[in-house]
């Protein structure tokens, strides 16, 4: 799995690197959590490698978009769209379900491949064009499934209701369908006042964060995240001691198990095995292969 | 890379036509037309055809064909989609967007003569198949190479001769169509009852096709609905 960074500062420790290449990535939180910003930051970080970049916006206009980018800092956006390496497409909800339903395969087949950066902001009038939620989960599935081939998808997600919850259908669908899902919580407290806290809901195939992280807003910088812990080196103390004790036990496992075991070790780490030893781990394998 | 996908998307976005919105015509009205009832039906057994196509299986002229076709997607019961530069169509809802493609291939005529004979007749050679099929070996070879590379049919060489059998592809893409059928089944009551007068009454269920009772009258015709599109071509 290819990694691509993601553009917030102390992020990518969190993803296992970044966000996966020609992956789907849903961003969730509510008004002011920073999820346009979020997507911007993710185009911007795609322009400066020479990837090409497509805001896709669904609800803000172009002109307020930019105005805000520039505010953060980020002043040579006009530069990117003059020579045409970012592209801003404003449509509505019913402009675009009904391209996907009926131009984006032949879209797909004349652009797979092109690696751009493409950031639909915010989803949520896409899933409100259709009514069905059957039609919803194969409009939404359908949609990151062929975007996937042009490039790297990130979509932004309205949340409403109660802060936090995630169980709604408007968030379900889009959070299964998706291969990263990321949520923003931006909430009053009445002790510390506005918190801010980034939790990876999910990441495919990849060794992500599974804590609350805090991050901030900042002027000129955009989202910044706390990784915390996160940038610490991974101990591999139990899996470089369970490697040994498999080759001093190697007699007493078929050949071809142990050389898939000694593979699978390279890429473990000590929290992998929870509370296990290693020698509770060689009991295990070896009760399960010796008769 | 190649370079201008941005633009060619935001001219994708503004020369496409905004349908107005989407005309949700009562029900039972639109299927009282006797070519209607026949394309949609056609479609729901062999979905993603072209018009040519369409035309040619229900014996109605292309441009008569075409007129009912618009008509059924402004109703919201087929979608129109490109593939490989043409115009396609099958029911809303019915066909899983990943096997667009896979319907509208097994709907071209080497394809679906081949294939049939395959599964007709597992283990015959090339020669066997260009005999009983009357397309030359060429044709006949390029299509099953095809075949093969989708993993529809799978060879087996004894020697002398490269047998073809058929794959398990379609039939477990069709066992695990089980409960899209289902779905389907309950959206198109569903839509058809909203459009309307009497409630659309099944007749006859088997696990691919339904038969519907519609009309103002009770009985005044029926229309027979596939529900797992993979069986036909099994």
């Amino acid at each position: 799995m290819n990694k691509i960074k993601s553009g917030i500062f102390g992020l990518n420790p969190l993803l296992d690197g970044g966000i996966n290449e020609n992956s789907a990535t849903v961003v969730i939180g509510c008004s002011g959590a920073g999820k346009t910003t979020f997507a911007t930051q993710f185009i911007r970080r795609g322009l400066e490698s020479g990837q090409e970049g497509i805001f896709v916006s669904l609800d803000e206009n172009k002109e307020q978009i930019i105005r805000e980018a520039v505010e953060m800092g980020w002043k040579s956006i006009v530069d990117y769209i003059e020579d045409e390496h970012l592209v801003f497409i404003d449509a509505s909800g019913l402009e675009f379900s009904t391209f996907i339903k009926k131009e984006l395969p032949s879209f797909v087949a004349d652009w797979k491949g092109a690696n751009a950066r493409i950031s639909i902001d915010p989803l949520t009038p896409v899933m409100w064009a259709v009514t069905d939620r059957y039609e919803q989960r194969e409009l939404i599935g359908f949609m990151l499934k062929e975007t996937r081939k042009v490039g790297t998808v990130l979509a932004t997600l309205e949340e409403h209701g109660t802060a936090g919850d995630l169980s709604g259908t408007e968030t379900v669908i889009p959070m299964y369908l998706a291969d990263s899902v990321i949520h923003l919580k931006s909430y009053l407290d009445s002790e510390s006042g506005l918190q801010r806290k980034l939790k990876i809901v999910k990441c495919r195939n990849s060794r992500h964060s599974k804590m609350e992280h805090k991050y901030s807003i900042m002027k000129g910088l955009g989202l910044v995240v706390n990784p915390g812990g996160a940038r610490t080196p991974p101990s591999r103390d139990v899996p470089t001691q369970v490697r040994k004790m498999l080759e001093e036990n190697k007699g007493r496992i078929p050949s071809s198990v142990h050389q898939r075991l000694l593979e699978v070790l390279e890429e473990l780490r000590d929290e992998d095995f929870m509370e296990m030893s290693p020698e509770d781990i060689i009991e295990e394998i070896i009760t399960e292969y010796e008769d | 890379m190649s370079r201008g996908v941005g633009k060619a998307l935001e001219s994708a976005l503004k020369e496409k036509d905004i349908p107005e919105k989407t005309v949700h015509r009562k029900g039972i009205d639109i299927f009282s037309n006797r070519c209607r009832r026949a394309i949609f039906s056609e479609l729901t057994l062999s979905p993603c055809m072209n018009i040519a196509e369409i035309s040619r299986r229900t014996e109605i002229k292309a441009n008569t064909a075409g007129w009912h076709i618009e008509r059924l997607i402004k109703s919201s019961y087929i979608v129109e989609r490109r593939v490989g530069g043409r115009r396609i169509y099958f029911p809303e809802g019915l066909v899983p967007s990943e096997d667009v493609t896979l319907f509208y291939t097994l709907n071209q005529f080497p394809v679906r003569v081949l294939l049939s004979l395959v599964f007709g007749n597992p283990g015959n050679s090339q020669s066997e198949l260009s005999e009983k099929s009357k397309m030359s070996h060429q044709s006949v070879s390029k299509t099953m190479i095809y075949l093969v590379s989708k993993e529809l049919i799978s060879s087996v060489s004894d020697g002398s001769h490269i047998r073809y059998y058929p794959t398990k592809l379609l039939s477990d893409k069709s066992e695990n169509f089980y409960n899209r059928s289902k779905r389907y089944t309950e959206f198109l009551l569903k839509k058809l009852k909203e459009g309307g007068g009497r409630e659309p009454k099944i007749v006859k269920k088997s696990v691919e096709r339904i038969i519907l009772e519609l009309g103002p009258k009770r009985g005044e015709y029926t229309m027979e609905i596939g529900i797992n599109p993979y069986m036909t071509f099994l």
